[in-house]
């Protein structure tokens, strides 16, 4: 019982830090203009079916293909669907978004079709047993990354100026502005940002399951997004926190009640949440 | 005299219907202070959203330093070197004081030399460094706000209603670093009506009501707060 449930652990926390780099892109997006934006999880199926698409040519190549393709095609979603509806009301932004990530879907779908392609791991092909705990190379890589691209987020975000600029802005877009701050700028680099991770996330998705296809995008995306609100909208301390509390959940979930359950219990979890806390676990940064 | 700083011609700017702001023009000349009075809603607060570009004027042209700012956006301003500070004084409560600061950077001249300058001047700025902004009292948000301005290297500064919510011995304070950064030869464009400190130095009164500029008769001091009384009678009377 013991390993077991250690490994219900594990399997939880890595698909916890999966979800915490697609909420990571939706809470940057709500900061950056209180927009949902519904075209950013079809950047897990684009990441993915990218760097699998050119793994031959190496894992780096693999993954920088991947994560820039997914923030090219998120700055496109921002100026054909975001830019244009975001003095209108948000039900607008959040259908306009909606379409686009349906548009970018059916054209994965008519390049590589409706079936699952096989993808490798893109860590070494290895595992250790640790006291019946299977811990393989690709899962720890994963994690590794996951760590290094959160990192990477907190530290631009507390320590450098353009980090400085999004935080002014996520609070007072006008004060940002009138002190010399491009807003418009600092959404579109939003964007590109929370699409590049939710790409990498695709990738890493695809690396754990050992398939990718266009259709990918759904359950992680709604993972995420509920990972959000659970954390509180615009928090990233709080996404990430929450990210790793859903896995958990929907990792024992699936190993008590089945995996039919699983994303039930986290939409149990966040409207329990929202009812205790409306403003999420941690309020905006 | 010299080029003004700021000149002012014919502006109009309103939300759609009847404009806020009609044909108003003024010039600030470089170390001037211009007071600029009138009652509530007459247009005073729109006058400084619409000169940092916040607010897109209707028609009406506005030049700093001789060049035409008014087809920028509101960021490309505050580079060229005009500081706002709000009412709501235009700091950001979550974030702290350095933070606060530090959105000077983004600005017009910045230089890392003004940081120690503006904890000189405001040594309590020191103090709460790592504190959020939002957990400063009133007087001393708004001595973080015009830290921050200053340290943009922002020859313009324009305000709006300092006094807001401050006790009269904080005013005083407050109104006394407007008189200095005058003397020290800033511009400034101050609206305010608890102004009795600062309307001796004023270098001129702009009184606008319903959206004009109308002349101002005497501004000397004592006639200055009738005229203040005059501004509010006149807000409650037709037309």
């Amino acid at each position: 019982m013991g390993a077991e449930a250690v490994q219900f652990a594990l399997n939880g926390v890595i698909s916890g830090f999966i979800i915490a780099l697609v909420a990571l892109g939706f809470a940057a997006l709500w900061a950056a203009m209180r927009i949902v934006n519904l075209a950013q999880p079809s950047m897990l199926a684009v990441g993915a079916l990218v760097a699998q698409a050119t793994l031959v040519h190496g894992v780096f190549f693999a993954f920088a293909a991947g994560i820039l393709l997914s923030a090219l095609v998120g700055i496109v979603s921002y100026y054909i669907s975001v830019r244009p509806t975001l003095k209108r009301d948000p039900l607008t932004t959040l259908i306009a978004t909606l379409g686009f990530g349906g548009i970018v879907q059916g054209v994965l779908v008519h390049i590589v079709g409706t079936q699952d392609l096989p993808m490798s791991p893109i860590g070494p092909v290895g595992y250790w047993n640790i006291g019946g705990v299977i811990v393989t190379f690709n899962a720890l890589l994963v994690v590794a990354i996951c760590l290094l691209m959160l990192a990477i987020a907190v530290a631009v975000l507390t320590g450098t100026r353009l980090g400085l600029a999004f935080r002014a802005n996520a609070w007072a877009p006008e004060i940002a502005q009138a002190n010399g701050i491009n807003v418009e700028r600092v959404r579109v680099l939003a964007t590109a940002a929370a699409c590049a991770y939710t790409g990498l996330a695709g990738i890493m998705v695809g690396s754990l399951l050992g398939s990718v296809s266009p259709y990918m995008g759904l359950d992680a995306g709604l993972n995420g997004m509920v990972a959000m609100l659970i954390g509180g909208a615009g928090s990233i301390p709080g996404a990430v926190l929450a990210s790793l509390l859903l896995g958990l959940l929907q990792a024992f979930t699936g190993a008590v009640m089945g995996n039919a359950l699983q994303d039930a219990v986290g939409f149990a979890l966040m409207v329990v949440v929202l009812l205790v806390r409306p403003g999420g676990l941690l309020r905006q940064m | 005299m010299a080029a003004p700083l700021l000149e002012v011609h014919d502006l109009v700017a309103g939300y759609g219907g009847e404009p806020v702001l009609r044909d108003v023009s003024f010039n600030l000349g470089p170390g001037q202070l211009l007071l600029v009075i009138g009652p509530n809603g007459a247009g005073k607060s729109t006058l400084l959203r619409t000169l940092i570009g916040l607010h897109r004027a209707t028609s009406g042209k506005v030049l700093l330093n001789g060049r035409r700012v008014d087809s920028l956006s509101a960021h490309h301003r505050a580079r060229a070197g005009m500081a706002w500070i709000p009412e709501t004084r235009g700091i950001v409560g979550q974030l702290t004081v350095e933070d606060n600061l530090d959105l000077a950077r983004f600005g017009h001249a910045w230089k890392p030399e003004m940081r120690p300058a503006s904890l000189e001047r405001f040594p309590l700025l020191a103090r709460a460094l790592h504190r959020p902004a939002g957990t400063l009292s009133g007087g001393e948000q708004q001595m973080l706000a015009i830290a921050r301005a200053l340290e943009t290297g922002s020859q313009l500064l324009m305000i709006d209603e300092p006094s807001l919510g401050l006790a009269p011995k904080i005013v005083e304070e407050v109104m006394d670093e407007f008189v200095k950064l005058r003397a020290e030869g800033r511009s400034i464009l101050l609206v305010e009506q608890r102004a009795a400190q600062v309307q001796h130095v004023a270098d001129a009164v702009l009184l606008i009501r319903a959206g004009r500029v109308e002349p101002v008769r005497d501004r000397n001091e004592a006639r200055l707060s009738e005229l203040s009384f005059e501004v509010y009678a006149g807000a409650e009377a037709p037309g």
